[in-house]
């Protein structure tokens, strides 16, 4: 669900605060469940890594050098990556 | 360089920038980009020297102060001995050259799970260091980047030595301030995948008595993850207190607990007659979930004692989503009874037509119903089965039922069919004279 509200206002050009305050909480959450025993699970490991990464980089959107590049970066990156299947 | 930066800045803030346009050149736009995509395509090796380069060649690019982080990051992912320390020693560059980096918030988290991780190596250090993250320190700011460190140190420290983690934790769950409220919330997730004799009664205290609902809430969930017989026995005090929504939840909880006793514990609530019927409706509705035949002949039993028409209906939605023949076969006689009121006869029907099994008996019962509306009903119900019994009993009706309204519904379901055999029974039935 955040990855898809993060898709629709990247295109937008503008991210709302409240996304990356959202995926700040979902990259702990994320991060408690990869040092825990389920990260232990190979392919549930793998999948929380990829979530982890993207989320950090949502997460930091606000501040980062070029803020709209990074947008438009990012939902290039997720659409080859497809990690919204 | 530090004017292309202004103009960066400039731009951001009149809101001119677009995706996809570089609003500035800078000597490390391409390295940046490259470095990216590696890190996006999970290649971190190359991904991290390419970081390097970025503040290496070009100390002034507005890139550089995250750049020390993201490499940090990547070398974290390839997770050698080694290469942590390479990332603990980058982050201590970027905090030197560049405290105000947008990436120093979560940099000191990082650090500290570089730290547990070289810990679970057995790096001396680094374990006294995730020690005393952990213990915390008695005049941490109450802001989000120092729970996150502390969070990751407990993190860590319970996979070293759950032993000294739970001490901490229990004390972090006893500090009942708004502050501690975000730490307290990871702590009972973290208590939780522990198996200390403790745990239960910490997560039961949290649910009961924590002056925040969402962790009260957050406790009831975890605690059915503690797979233990005293989990059961929390969840089921809780499931007895008058707020209904930790209700719920503790009926929630102990519908995915593999104990026996947790299945029992919602069978006895949903048997409950002092109970609102909202709640017994969801105790109904979790024990449809677990197929078990107990389960099933639990659920028509109390049938029997239900005066309540909802539950009566939420009741047969349960048993067909445990299925069986048996079920059917019950659910067929509820139909014929006709003590029952119509309302509920035709939900009988519908819910074991649902259930896909016995389908010969249920399309057997249309000759036996005395009753011309639940006939009807019957002939609907054979329309949403797959089963070609279901066809056979629609085709039979529309070329043999005397009572030509019910023989019409019959033939108009038919002419809805999808089935090439119900075109040629209408073809058929056209053509007679």
């Amino acid at each position: 669900m955040l990855l898809t509200a993060f898709r629709v206002e990247a295109r937008g050009g503008r991210l709302d605060p409240s996304i990356s305050e959202w995926a700040t909480e979902l990259l702990t959450e994320t991060r408690l469940l990869l040092d825990s025993p389920a990260g232990d699970d190979l392919r549930l490991r793998t999948l929380l890594q990829e979530l982890e990464l993207v989320l950090a980089q949502i997460a930091r959107i606000p501040a980062a050098a070029s803020p709209a590049e990074e947008l438009d970066r990012l939902d290039r990156a997720l659409h080859e990556q497809a990690t919204l299947s | 360089m530090l004017r292309n930066a202004w103009i960066v800045m400039l731009a951001l803030g009149a809101g001119l920038a677009a995706p996809g346009t570089t609003v500035a050149q800078d000597p490390a736009d391409s390295l940046y980009r490259a470095a990216r995509e590696r890190l996006d395509r999970g290649e971190f090796a190359g991904a991290a020297s390419l970081f390097r380069q970025i503040h290496q060649r070009h100390p002034q690019s507005i890139y550089t102060p995250d750049a020390l982080y993201w490499e940090s990051f990547a070398r974290y992912r390839i997770g050698t001995d080694d290469e942590l320390r390479a990332a603990l020693a980058t982050l201590e560059e970027q905090r030197r050259r560049h405290p105000s980096a947008a990436t120093r918030g979560d940099a000191e988290a990082l650090a500290t799970r570089i730290r547990g991780a070289l810990a679970r190596l057995g790096d001396p250090d680094a374990t006294a260091e995730v020690l005393a993250k952990a213990a915390g320190e008695p005049d941490a700011a109450c802001s989000d980047a120092d729970h996150e460190v502390r969070t990751a140190a407990l993190n860590a420290l319970l996979r070293m030595d759950s032993g000294r983690a739970v001490p901490i934790l229990h004390g972090l769950l006893e500090r009942r301030d708004a502050c501690a409220a975000p730490l307290r919330k990871r702590a009972v997730f973290l208590l939780a995948q522990t198996q200390a004799p403790e745990t239960e009664a910490m997560l039961l205290d949290v649910a009961m008595h924590d002056p925040d609902r969402e962790i009260r809430k957050q406790a009831v969930v975890w605690l059915s993850q503690v797979t233990t017989e005293s989990a059961v026995s929390a969840l089921e005090r809780i499931a007895a207190t008058d707020s209904s929504e930790l209700t719920e939840l503790a009926l929630l909880a102990l519908s995915q607990h593999p104990s026996p006793r947790a299945e029992r514990a919602l069978r006895e609530f949903a048997a409950r007659t002092s109970a609102p019927n909202r709640l017994r409706e969801r105790a109904i509705f979790w024990l449809g979930q677990k197929r078990s035949s107990e389960n099933a002949a639990f659920l028509r039993e109390l049938y029997g004692q239900l005066d309540d028409s909802r539950l009566k209906e939420r009741t047969f939605f349960a048993l067909s989503q445990l299925r069986g023949e048996e079920t059917v076969r019950w659910l067929v006689a509820i139909a014929r009874d006709t003590t029952e009121p119509t309302t509920l006869r035709k939900r009988a029907l519908f819910w074991a037509g649902e259930t896909g099994d016995a389908v010969g008996e249920l399309v057997a019962l249309y000759d036996r119903l005395p009753d011309r509306e639940l006939k009807e009903y019957l002939i609907f119900v054979c329309t949403q089965s797959r089963a070609p019994e279901a066809t056979d009993k629609l085709i039979e009706i529309a070329r043999t039922e005397r009572d030509v309204h019910l023989r019409k519904r019959a033939i108009f379901w038919l002419s809805q069919s999808n089935d090439p055999r119900a075109a040629q029974v209408l073809a058929e039935i056209i053509g007679q004279p």
